[in-house]
């Protein structure tokens, strides 16, 4: 019952998105997202924050570009490859990006889902 | 990928740092629980400010059908608690598409759990509400980079590993120690290397004993309010060390998994951060079928 819930509720959002994508032009969002994580973890090695803090979202006074990126790198945190990615069920402006991360060389044990929000017209991760 | 929360999972948690003040502390539970519970169900709400969780746990068959709506999103579990298998799942309540918990939700499935062990605080429950407590203890540490849709298996002696003698300190559950019953050692694996690096590993009296109203470690012949941060195998006490759930919890139930979370999240890791993800998906089982120590 749950599950067939779920399908069924899925089936109208199908329908729903079909009706708003033949009213307006289509944006990729999903194709966004995955790239500004591809982006991202190609350029975190370096550690740049001129380049790499415009690719995030950075709301905590106590956790700016310079934290968040030295905490990745000192995890060794890189992406292994992009599983796939949709938007998020609540919120249009989000999407979900399933990843493979490698953490100090090795692969995580899990997917690691990695949310990219849209903030004034560019797509941002949120770590 | 630090994403705290004000309360951490099994105690506080800090960011990575020095240690802190150790004055993360579980504060009363604001907002308003209605529940009816019986032996075959339990249904209700909770109002925390605008925001309304609703919530039901209901036998069926040999399993309990969970369900937890909140902003917009459904949180459901079907858990066989007899055989330890269930089946968790988390979706857009509007269109069955995936979403993800985000702080918000956390703050407030955290606020509902929080409620419910205020309302029930032992743990001589009905199983619907045994296992709603249990569901929603999980869903409100649970990270935002963990897939909702999984199957969780449990099993005494291959799921999950009882620690209770570890929690005991002088014979007793709770209270100050006297003398130490050291668990050697909780560990996690993240960037200082992996479970066998000493940075990663913690000598840990299990249970409810401390000083601080958070953790506290030994240092230079005293105790100290705070949480090292991958120190060499420091001794350290705090809320509920070990335990399951987020603070002290109804359920006392201290195993090998959430000793090893808490040596993750309480070592110098967020919550909700996901280099604990493997310790949090680890100890997922324990949270919902091992059994209380006491």
């Amino acid at each position: 019952m749950r599950r067939l819930s779920r399908i069924a509720l899925a089936a109208l959002g199908v329908f729903a998105w079909g009706c708003e994508r033949s009213s307006s032009a289509p944006v990729d969002k999903p194709a966004a997202a995955q790239q500004v994580v591809q982006r991202f973890f190609a350029a975190l090695p370096e550690g740049n924050c001129a380049q790499l803090r415009d690719m995030l979202v950075l709301e905590r006074p106590d956790r700016g570009c310079r934290e968040v990126v030295a905490e990745l790198n000192q995890h060794q945190m890189r992406l292994g490859e992009v599983l796939g990615a949709e938007v998020d069920g609540r919120d249009e402006n989000a999407v979900i990006v399933r990843t493979r991360m490698l953490e100090g060389g090795k692969p995580k044990q899990a997917p690691v889902l990695l949310r990219v929000e849209r903030h004034a017209g560019t797509w941002k991760i949120r770590l | 990928m630090a994403l705290a929360l004000a309360l951490g999972a099994c105690g506080g948690a800090v960011e990575p740092g020095v240690a802190n003040s150790g004055d993360a502390v579980e504060t009363a539970a604001p907002g308003t629980l209605d529940i009816t519970s019986n032996a075959t169900e339990a249904r209700g709400t909770f109002t925390q400010g605008d925001d309304v969780v609703q919530f039901s746990a209901v036998a069926v068959d040999d399993a309990f059908e969970i369900q937890v709506k909140l902003n917009g999103m459904t949180l459901d579990a079907l858990l066989d608690a007899q055989n330890g298998v269930s089946s968790l799942d988390g979706f857009a309540a509007k269109t069955g598409a995936d979403t993800q918990l985000v702080d918000q939700d956390r703050a407030l499935v955290s606020g509902l759990y929080r409620a419910l062990n205020d309302k029930f605080p032992g743990n001589q429950l009905d199983n619907p509400v045994r296992y709603l407590r249990r569901a929603v203890g999980l869903w409100g540490e649970h990270p935002s980079s963990v897939d909702l849709k999984r199957t969780v298996m449990g099993e005494q002696g291959r799921g999950y590993t009882m620690l209770c003698s570890y929690a005991k300190c002088g014979g007793a559950w709770t209270g100050s120690c006297s003398s130490y019953n050291w668990y050697y050692y909780a560990k996690h694996d993240c960037n200082w290397g992996g479970f066998d690096n000493t940075h990663n590993q913690q000598i840990a009296q299990l249970g409810d004993h401390y000083t601080c109203s958070g953790d506290e470690y030994y240092w230079n012949g005293k105790w100290v309010c705070g949480e090292p941060d991958h120190w060499i195998r420091p001794q350290v006490v705090g809320i509920c060390w070990g335990r399951c759930g987020g603070g002290c919890g109804g359920d006392t139930q201290y195993t090998l998994d959430a000793t090893n979370h808490d040596g993750c999240v309480r070592n110098g890791h967020a919550l909700a951060s996901a280099y604990c993800d493997d310790q949090f998906t680890a100890a997922s089982d324990d949270e919902l079928y091992a059994p209380n120590c006491y």
